[in-house]
């Protein structure tokens, strides 16, 4: 099932609020476990500042860090796993606020692509005027046409692959698609709030980073559906920002035992500064800064 | 009550028997008294314990739909913004949805022409319509499925102006094929037709493989000319509107067997276009004719083929709000004295 997963934040400070969504397994959760040891370890510069220790569901996000840390792959978040996290957070300025995270599971999120429906539970976390989407920067799911694949099959040669048809489902819909329709409902009643900031997270940033382009760039070569809707269709008084987010930084040891270690999270593990291994890209400027989103989306 | 004088009560093991009541037996045994169950107590079954959690649904809210539009939703959106309804008319496998699906799917990859995406309501309508045509039906080729009888739903589509960012919409009258066939042998079944009177361009396809069949190509002239004249004869077209003339699978019409085939059909359209506006030149404000490849078949040509040039047509500012000059019409006056014009002005009184 092309369920979404959403792990939903709600900051609540001058009356602003940020939910963040996205797609299953779209860094969400590394991002929350990268934040958590950024603002604890205080050893890279950042726009927000954790002053205390104490939180709400301390114990998850001291496990998701430790896993982040050790450069394993998180869990994925399921369905019997609802929580809210809380954190208290202070800006440059000196603002305080609490930081919320109601933690919903992605079937209540794929009800609205698929069964146009909404969990009443996650839409009282659908009224922030901040909203973090997160997308995987190389798992999208592009359409594929017959046109095209039958040209290609005849010039190279080949006979195309013939298997038994396929009806339709809501699940089959490329992503941009699927995240094109979200944004439309949150514009529409009953989600509608008027104004928001949407800060678009392309996680896994290291994965792209290659193709040498900025995060707005790749966004438009890759999701060029959804980049021609955030232009064009979002609502004027709606204000939009893309990032690059390497929360990771290369790819992980899996949990099997069986396993290879990764390379890159041996070399992840020898950095004397953990927080550095965390890369945040808005537009030409490159930072370890993973708070600078919200802190946008709050400003 | 005095229950020493009552009756002695008449006991029936089967719950729905009701022969303590009226006497008579439900298994319709003359004699009730020879009922297996009559004068056994009743059975008391204990009741299934239900299951809450399977009972229960989630308190969900209801969001907006993604299906096409009925036409009272259209007209909300005709209400709310500038918009331009285009209505498609072919027969069946002709290829109307594959033009509604086809731009939808060009958006998929960039801006089509000056236009790009800014939003629908009906994704769910357009994902359906395209599925066929990807690779994730698994088919062999592109298919389009056909459009079930009944009223016209509206596909919808949000487009901008790259340049000007000016934000347009188009409406896309989808009804089945047969439905429009029809009004050859009945013109005033059109009047049913909302959306030809709505329309901003009327969008008449020719199917390009029935124009190489000899057997079929004269029919599709028929079908053409015959099914706006039928439109024509039951007032359901406007001097306003524009008329495209498309003829479809040019892919199919290219691939055909010998040159002198692919050149009969393409003469045959030209044809039917020179007809089309020799005959209704005067019923509309513009006719054009376009060939275009929506989705082609066994990698006979490029998705898409002719659909910006189309697209852009659909698009242009709708004739009904073009100036129109009237002739003045000056009827003379009843009574002679309003008859009476100035000497100085010309007027022989006399």
């Amino acid at each position: 099932m092309a369920d979404f997963v959403a792990l939903t934040w709600v900051v609540r400070m001058l009356e602003k609020s940020i939910v963040v969504l996205g797609l299953p397994e779209s860094g969400k959760t590394t991002y929350l476990a990268a934040l958590w040891h950024l603002l604890q370890a205080r050893k890279v510069d950042s726009k927000l500042k954790a002053p205390r220790l104490r939180a709400g569901e301390a114990p998850h996000l001291n496990e998701i860090a430790r896993r982040w840390l050790a450069g394993r792959k998180q869990e994925r978040t399921s369905q019997d796993k609802n929580r809210t996290v809380t954190m208290e957070l202070d800006s440059v300025a000196g603002d305080q606020f609490v930081l919320a995270f109601p933690d919903v599971a992605g079937e209540a999120f794929a009800q609205i692509w698929e069964e146009r429906e909404c969990d009443a539970e996650v839409i009282s976390s659908l009224d922030a005027r901040g909203v973090l989407l997160f997308i995987h920067a190389t798992d999208i799911k592009v359409p594929n046409w017959i046109a095209d694949e039958a040209q290609l099959s005849k010039r190279l040669g080949i006979e195309r692959a013939k298997g038994e048809t396929i009806p339709w489902e809501p699940r089959f819909a490329p992503t941009q698609v699927q995240l094109v329709d979200l944004l439309r409902c949150l514009q529409e009643p009953p989600l509608n709030v008027g104004s928001r900031r949407l800060a678009i997270a392309l996680s896994a940033w290291d994965l792209a980073e290659g193709e040498m382009q900025s995060p707005e760039e790749y966004l438009a070569m890759h999701l060029p559906l959804l980049h021609q809707y955030l232009h064009h269709g979002l609502h004027p008084e709606w204000e939009m920002k893309v990032y690059g987010i390497s929360a990771q930084g290369a790819e992980y040891d899996g949990d099997g035992e069986a396993d290879e270690p990764s390379a890159g999270a041996k070399k992840m593990r020898d950095l004397e500064v953990p927080s550095e291994r965390i890369n945040v890209v808005d537009g030409a400027t490159k930072s370890h800064d993973l708070t600078a989103p919200l802190f946008w989306l709050l400003d | 009550m005095d229950t020493e004088n009552a009756a002695p009560s008449i006991s029936c093991s089967n719950p729905d028997c009701r022969v303590a009541q009226d006497g008579r037996c439900v298994e319709g045994v003359l004699d009730p008294k020879s009922c297996s169950h009559y004068g056994k107590p009743l059975v008391i079954v204990e009741a299934a314990k239900f299951e809450l959690s399977k009972m229960a649904t989630r308190p969900g809210v209801r969001l907006p739909s993604a299906e096409a539009l009925p036409a009272a939703a259209a007209e909300t959106v005709l209400r709310d913004r500038p918009c331009n309804v285009i209505g498609l008319i072919g027969p069946h496998e002709s290829g109307k949805t594959s033009l509604i699906g086809g731009i939808y799917d060009l958006l998929m990859d960039d801006p089509v022409g000056k236009y790009a995406f800014a939003g629908s309501s009906t994704l769910h309508a357009f994902e359906r319509a395209v599925h066929d045509s990807r690779t994730a039906s698994n088919r062999d080729d592109p298919h389009m499925e056909r459009t079930e009888r009944g009223p016209a739903t509206y596909f919808h589509l949000d487009l901008s102006h790259v340049e000007g960012r000016k934000k347009l919409t188009a409406l896309f009258a989808n009804r089945d094929g047969e439905a429009y066939m029809e009004t050859q042998t009945n013109p005033d079944l059109a009047i049913d037709f909302p959306e030809l009177r709505r329309c901003d361009t009327l969008t008449v396809l020719a199917d390009g493989v029935k124009l190489l069949d000899a057997s079929e190509r004269h029919q599709v002239l028929n079908d053409v000319c015959l099914t706006i004249r039928a439109f024509n004869e039951s007032e359901q077209t406007r001097q306003w509107q524009r008329l495209a003339i498309v003829l479809t699978k040019i892919d199919a019409v290219r691939k055909a067997d010998d040159r002198a085939t692919t050149d009969r059909a393409l003469r045959h359209f030209e044809r039917i276009v020179a007809d089309v506006r020799a005959e209704f030149s005067e019923r509309f404000q513009d006719i054009q004719s376009f060939q275009v490849s929506a989705s082609p078949k066994g990698g006979a040509g490029e998705r898409g083929e002719g659909m910006e040039k189309l697209l852009a047509y659909w698009m242009k500012e709708p004739g009904r709000f073009s100036h129109t000059r009237s002739p003045p019409e000056l009827t003379a006056p009843a009574r002679a004295y309003g008859r009476l014009r100035r000497a100085d002005m010309g007027g022989e009184n006399a």
